[in-house]
């Protein structure tokens, strides 16, 4: 080979060298953070967390009205499924280097104690919760992008970093003070049996449960006073299981210690947790805050009020155009309908009078609109809200006080009954008039909803009320 | 280093394990024999400072060549309740593989070892090399990148060894180490034992007598918590209480006695003087 040759294929070797170095320093440098076990005892994971995270959110990246409280809830809402993976591979972990046969369980280690379970700690919640921050941080970014409703609620989101964080360190403990491999899927159980209480639980487990049952919205605040709480728990929990842990490798480094010793440093150190978990069940703090006269922006039109929050004054027209064709459609002016609100505007009390005519729109983030007002003006709430009534709307076959057996008479004028606020919702939604309505013109129904809005409204309509054909 | 022993009894509940043993363990290879349940264990334990003697204490020392006392690291008085017993042990630095011991299969070899430095309070940056250096002496300097897993049993052996000596401990105690090796391993370990005594303070707790005499320059022997020998394996190989130790066993017996090594002809003297039964 020549020199010139020579020259020619130098720098094609050394770009395909330079990536293998980078390649390799980089791994080397892996492998330094993860050290003392291999890095996929943490980088899996961590992986893993990043994964479920995303997979949760990644719907709420694309809302065009995200709202902070709800995306600054996320820190904790999402511990779910991230807490477990963090609280049982942290177990795993532990259980990896804390068997008492290990060779590394030294007489007198010194380092057997407080510093090894800080060093584990350090490594495991930099990556677990980390992993956790930056799964969620396209919702964070997302969610200022899209110039997001409200401010965001430090604490709310500091009270999901510290569950983590409890989390990694409980799961740590429980695995020094057992370590055997079957306390990996027990402490699995327990953080899913922990979330399933706290979701089953209610208001009653909201002090200490990581996740919530309820997510915030807008014109809702988780209570102060609810996360105060919640982070001093979390911290009691990271800070006792870490205590937990340092006791039960001192005592290995010190040949060990019996049963009974293990259960006494259990129980001393869950005291603390145990009071504050205790204290919050006795005396449980209101989930949310709510802003009781929130600013509102309103307009007018077919005579019914429309109102959003403030935060929202863009809306008001969607909601409009949301409700607005239901009322088209119904024709008449509906008598117990005044007023359309912004649900975010009625969580605090609201006046008597002021309710009177009152119907709610939800106006979620992602776009969308809710409202029940076709099944209102339909009276499918009023009946269902009063199912005995005979020879009503609602009344079923077996109020009639008849026989019980299909195919009467009475029957079937109950059962065609019960079939009208299905049929008007059905007008209401858009549809050619059906059921009950066959045959009649669009102003023909409109004419009888007009005439019977408040038999509809009362659950009082009867046989006689229906049309004739 | 040497280390003495000074006056340690210790018992488990009411039951004396250990009744006042006086022993200095000096540089070098030393054998410690016993009968099972003659204590040995127990002894090792309180050498190492994982149980407390009821009394007496362990006390660490620099030794000159000629085997006298040149200064003792630390040395409290003793209570009754030896209450100073392991801080007596002073500023000596233990090495301890126990008979039976595990390692994480997924680490890698020089991790585990480097590990063992690390709780050992040697600088983190210092452990790998460290862990190196003890592979190297255990020969397995070019297994130091796998997987603890892929280990035989004699290496896996060795690992435990080589965490042993990785932070340069003034004591290893050595709980029976080639237990379980095939004989070829056996004769390994039993090189690198020889070689590591040579310039550290050893202490094997085994029941195989060859390996004593192969690998001990001194032996202990326990026997019911007593120490009823101290000093040379030739010392031991030499005991004579006169008349066939078998007792009366007969040609065969005799036949048997002829075909024990030394050493194994001393102990069971020694034993036979002591009332005690192997």
């Amino acid at each position: 080979m020549t020199a010139t040759q020579e020259r020619a294929q130098r720098p094609a070797q050394e770009t395909t060298r330079r990536p293998r170095q980078l390649l390799a320093a980089v791994l080397a440098h892996v492998r330094g953070w993860c050290w003392p076990l291999t890095p996929a005892t943490v980088v899996v994971p961590a992986a893993l967390i990043v994964v479920v995270v995303v997979v949760m959110t990644a719907p709420m990246w694309g809302w065009p009205y995200p709202l902070w409280v709800q995306t600054s809830a996320q820190f904790h809402q999402q511990f779910t499924w991230a807490g477990l993976i963090a609280g049982t591979s942290a177990c795993w972990y532990a259980t990896q280097l804390h068997a008492p046969d290990r060779i590394w369980i030294q007489p007198h280690a010194p380092r057997l104690g407080a510093p090894a379970v800080h060093r584990h700690l350090r490594l495991l919640v930099s990556w677990f919760v980390g992993a956790y921050l930056v799964a969620l941080t396209p919702l964070v970014v997302a969610t200022m992008v899209a110039g997001g409703l409200g401010s965001p609620d430090p604490l709310a989101m500091l009270s999901g970093v510290l569950a983590m964080v409890a989390a990694v360190a409980l799961g740590y403990a429980l695995g020094t003070v057992v370590p055997l491999l079957v306390m990996v899927p027990i402490t699995a159980a327990g953080f899913y049996a922990l979330l399933v209480v706290g979701h089953a639980g209610g208001d009653s487990y909201a002090a200490v449960a990581p996740a919530l049952h309820l997510e915030p919205e807008l014109g809702q605040r988780e209570s102060p006073a609810l996360l105060v709480f919640r982070i001093a728990v979390f911290v009691a929990v990271a800070v006792m299981a870490t205590g937990l842990a340092t006791r039960r490798l001192q005592r290995l480094a010190f040949g060990g210690s019996p049963v009974w010793q293990r259960v006494v440093d259990v129980v001393i150190h869950a005291a603390t947790p145990a009071v504050l978990i205790t204290v919050s069940l006795v005396n449980k703090p209101a989930l949310f805050e709510v802003d009781v006269h929130p600013d509102a922006a309103c307009t007018v039109q077919r005579e019914i009020r429309y109102c959003v929050h403030a935060d929202q004054q863009l809306r008001l027209a969607a909601l409009v155009d949301t409700v607005d064709p239901v009322i088209a459609r119904y024709g008449a002016t509906p008598d117990l309908l005044t007023q359309v609100w912004d649900q975010s505007l009625a969580w605090g009390p609201i006046d008597r009078d002021l309710a009177r005519g009152l119907q709610l729109a939800w106006l979620r983030p992602d776009g969308t609109i809710q409202t029940d007002i076709a099944i209102v003006l339909s009276g499918l709430y009023s009946c269902s809200l009063d199912p005995a009534a005979p020879d009503t709307a609602a009344g079923t076959a077996s109020d009639d006080g008849g026989d019980g057996a299909g195919g009467t008479p009475a029957e079937a004028q109950t059962e065609t009954l019960a079939a009208v606020p299905g049929d008007i919702l059905t007008f209401l939604e858009g549809d050619p008039p059906s059921g009950t309505f066959a045959g009649m013109t669009v102003p023909q129904v409109q004419q009888w909803l007009d005439r019977h809005q408040r038999a509809l409204h009362t659950c009082t309509l009867t046989t006689e009320d229906l049309p004739q054909p | 280093m040497a280390i003495t022993v000074k006056g340690v009894c210790f018992s488990y509940g009411r039951k004396r394990v250990l009744h006042d043993i006086d022993w200095t363990v000096r540089r070098g290879v030393t054998g410690l024999l016993g009968p099972n349940g003659s204590g040995t264990t127990t002894l090792l334990s309180v050498l190492i400072g994982l149980v407390r003697p009821t009394t007496g204490a362990v006390v660490p020392f620099i030794a000159r060549a000629d085997d006298t006392v040149a200064a003792e690291t630390d040395e409290r008085p003793r209570t009754r309740a030896g209450r100073h017993a392991s801080a007596g042990r002073g500023e000596a630095r233990f090495g301890f593989v126990p008979q039976r011991f595990s390692l994480a299969g997924g680490m890698r070899v020089v991790d585990a070892v480097a590990y063992t430095a690390w709780v050992n309070g040697m600088p983190r940056g210092e452990c790998e090399p460290a862990a190196v250096r003890a592979l190297a002496a255990v020969d397995l300097a070019d297994k130091a990148r796998v997987k603890v897993k892929t280990l035989s049993g004699g290496q896996r052996q060795r690992v435990g060894i080589a965490a042993g000596l990785v932070h340069d401990p003034d004591v290893l105690v050595l709980d029976e180490p080639t237990v379980g090796l095939d004989p070829e391993q056996r004769l390994r370990v039993r090189d690198m034992i020889v070689e590591i005594g040579r310039a550290r303070t050893v202490v094997v707790s085994t029941h195989l007598l060859d390996e004593v005499s192969q690998l001990c320059g001194r032996v202990g022997v326990l026997s019911e918590g007593r120490l009823v020998f101290d000093g040379t394996v030739d010392e031991l190989e030499s005991i004579d209480i006169g008349g066939d130790v078998g007792g009366d066993v007969g040609e065969a017996g005799r036949r048997g006695e002829a075909r024990r090594s030394p050493i194994e002809r001393g102990y069971q003297r020694l034993l036979k003087t002591m009332g005690g039964a192997e």
